[in-house]
């Protein structure tokens, strides 16, 4: 067994509150499509950039808070706001729908985009006072890179408020997988990505031409008609933010691709072919509004409304003495079944047990972190209390918990979900931001981090993923 | 209709969808009424007539982590309510 494990550096949690692109949303565009004038009943649930700011789940994910505080918090949490809220934060920023329309140009090398003059000269300025850009790159926030593609199939973006900022065009002509609805998520995926790479190199204080490789781990498949998810979103980042020695792939597989994206990174450095290995995800715009109908049901805003991109920065070992347990990856393979059971054997007991570890030997659970005030009121239920009490169920049919400890293992082991409903976001990682300080200052010895992936989706095997790694103190 | 989701809540809701229709008004259902007799399977109508080995390899584990006194109750309610039974 090796000694020395590659450590995680550093984590960048970003959102960007996008209430106007929520229409853009899968969800959304075909309620939209079904009832044109529903925008009209949706446009009072959306929220403004303070109200985004302010909610506590945001607060959380960009490390102001620990997810903890949440339980202080009285419910429902969008109706309680925290006063002393901040759009920044030790693990990130949020920034919003006047920030990004500047960054959608910028992440368009082709002209696809056509967006209002002083809308752009607006977002520039609000970025110029992140100090995340240089002069030249914020020149790209207002001048396009080419003219205005053709008009032809193009639609119309707008601003929460209603009113047209601009259109974004199709892409080669006749390409299904070119439509200007599937490249304005790409470029949604790339700018947020590529946000998230320029909060970790801030933070670090490193230099962009110090980063050698990336591995996206988002959800969009960026391609054309013969090779639909072509890929390598992670390489267009990487420009957008300035790593011009690094190039990048993409890993894909549905929630769990962070996970698995972390594990490579790791070996890349433990293999001594890079040093320095940034996982990142950039925002999933099919999935905002996914749930609005519910929520506009019960009368709640559309809290669907934010992009959540994160960058995480995987090295050598560093003396800060985080470890990546690359020596027990859990791991669910074809042989391993779908039930919950078998899923969770693989991915929790089966690992720890191979580090001699039982269940409650591990202080904090990072499961699939969606936040419940989203899930419930749309019926999807409160996903991390099902994770942590599958878990605790878990350790009592090993004997190694007592069957009264169940209920309350969320509350010791675990933590309330805080992260947007991203699909691959939420996904466990998020949980790094508040994890690596205390694994560094010695509060917390251990922590796993677990994600699942619904392949079935896919239409291809009717099996699910999952991959989990431990990181521990050395 | 047999249902398997691990929160009560969530279980009276697809209970009453499947029986009274789609008490949320947000999905296909809607406001249509199929009647169908519900369990979850957990409750020991569903239970005892499961192969006892694949039941414990296929549920057992999400039985411990589910509250089934709570969500037999959610249940039973809906069938009383919707289908007199």
């Amino acid at each position: 067994m090796t000694e020395t494990f590659p450590t995680i550096r550093g984590i960048a949690c970003v959102i960007s509150h996008t209430p106007g692109l929520l229409r853009y949303g899968s969800k959304p565009t075909r309620e939209l499509a079904r009832e044109p004038g529903l925008f009209d009943k949706m446009r009072p649930h959306l929220r403004s950039f303070d109200d985004a700011v302010a909610y506590g789940p945001n607060q959380v994910f960009i490390g102001n808070h620990g997810p903890e505080w949440l339980w202080s918090v009285p419910e429902p949490w969008w109706r309680h706001g925290d006063e002393g809220a901040r759009a920044t934060g030790p693990a990130g920023r949020i920034v919003g729908e006047d920030h990004f329309w500047g960054l959608l140009q910028m992440a368009d090398d082709f002209g696809i985009l056509d967006i209002d003059k002083s809308r752009l000269e607006r977002s520039r300025d609000l970025l110029r006072a992140t100090g995340l850009f240089a002069d030249a790159e914020l020149e790209r926030a207002v001048k396009a890179a080419k003219p205005p593609a053709s008009s032809d199939g193009s639609i119309s973006l707008n601003a929460a408020d209603g009113s047209e900022v601009g259109r974004i065009a199709n892409g080669y002509p006749g390409d299904s997988s070119q439509t200007a609805d599937i490249l304005i998520e790409n470029l949604a995926c790339k700018a947020s990505g590529a946000l998230a790479l320029k909060e970790l190199l801030a933070q670090m204080k490193m230099e962009p031409g110090e980063v050698e490789y990336l591995l996206g781990c988002g959800e969009e498949a960026v391609g054309d008609r013969y090779q639909r998810g072509g890929g390598s979103i992670s390489k267009a980042m990487a420009e957008m933010a300035g790593c011009t020695q690094a190039t990048g792939s993409d890993v894909k597989a549905f929630c769990c691709a962070p996970v698995h994206a972390l594990v490579l990174a790791g070996a890349l450095v433990q293999g001594g072919v890079y040093k320095n290995v940034i996982v990142v995800g950039g925002g999933s715009l099919a999935k905002l509004g996914m749930k609005m109908l519910g929520h506009m049901q019960k009368d709640m805003p559309l809290l669907e409304d934010c992009l959540a991109s994160v960058a995480i920065l995987v090295g050598p070992a560093d003396g800060s003495g985080v470890r990546m347990r690359l020596d027990a990856v859990g791991k669910h393979t074809v042989a391993s079944g779908g039930s919950a059971g078998a899923i969770y054997e693989a991915l929790v007991s089966e690992p720890l047990g191979h580090l001699g570890l039982r269940i409650p030997d591990v202080d904090k659970y990072a499961v699939e972190l969606h936040n419940p005030e989203i899930t419930v009121p749309a019926g999807s239920g409160n996903v991390p209390r099902t994770n942590y009490r599958i878990i605790a169920a878990l350790g009592v049919q090993r004997g190694e918990m007592k069957r009264e400890e169940v209920d309350g293992f969320e509350r010791v082991h675990g933590m309330p979900g805080f992260v947007p409903t991203q699909g691959h976001i939420p996904a466990a990682l998020p949980y790094l931001a508040h994890a690596l300080p205390k694994l560094r200052d010695g509060s917390l010895r251990n922590a796993l981090f677990i994600a699942k992936g619904s392949l079935f989706l896919g239409k291809m095997t009717n099996m699910v993923d999952g991959m989990s790694l431990l990181l521990d103190r050395g | 209709m047999i249902l398997g989701a691990a929160e009560p809540a969530y279980v009276e809701m697809m209970a009453e969808t499947v029986t009274a229709g789609d008490p949320t008004y947000t999905g296909p259902l809607a406001g249509v009424s199929l009647g169908l007799p519900v369990y979850h399977v957990t409750e020991p109508e569903v239970r005892e007539k499961a192969d006892a080995s694949i039941y414990q390899d296929q549920i057992g584990l999400s039985e411990v982590a589910m509250q089934t006194d709570d969500i037999w109750q959610s249940i039973r309610k809906v069938r009383e309510r919707t289908l007199g039974s």
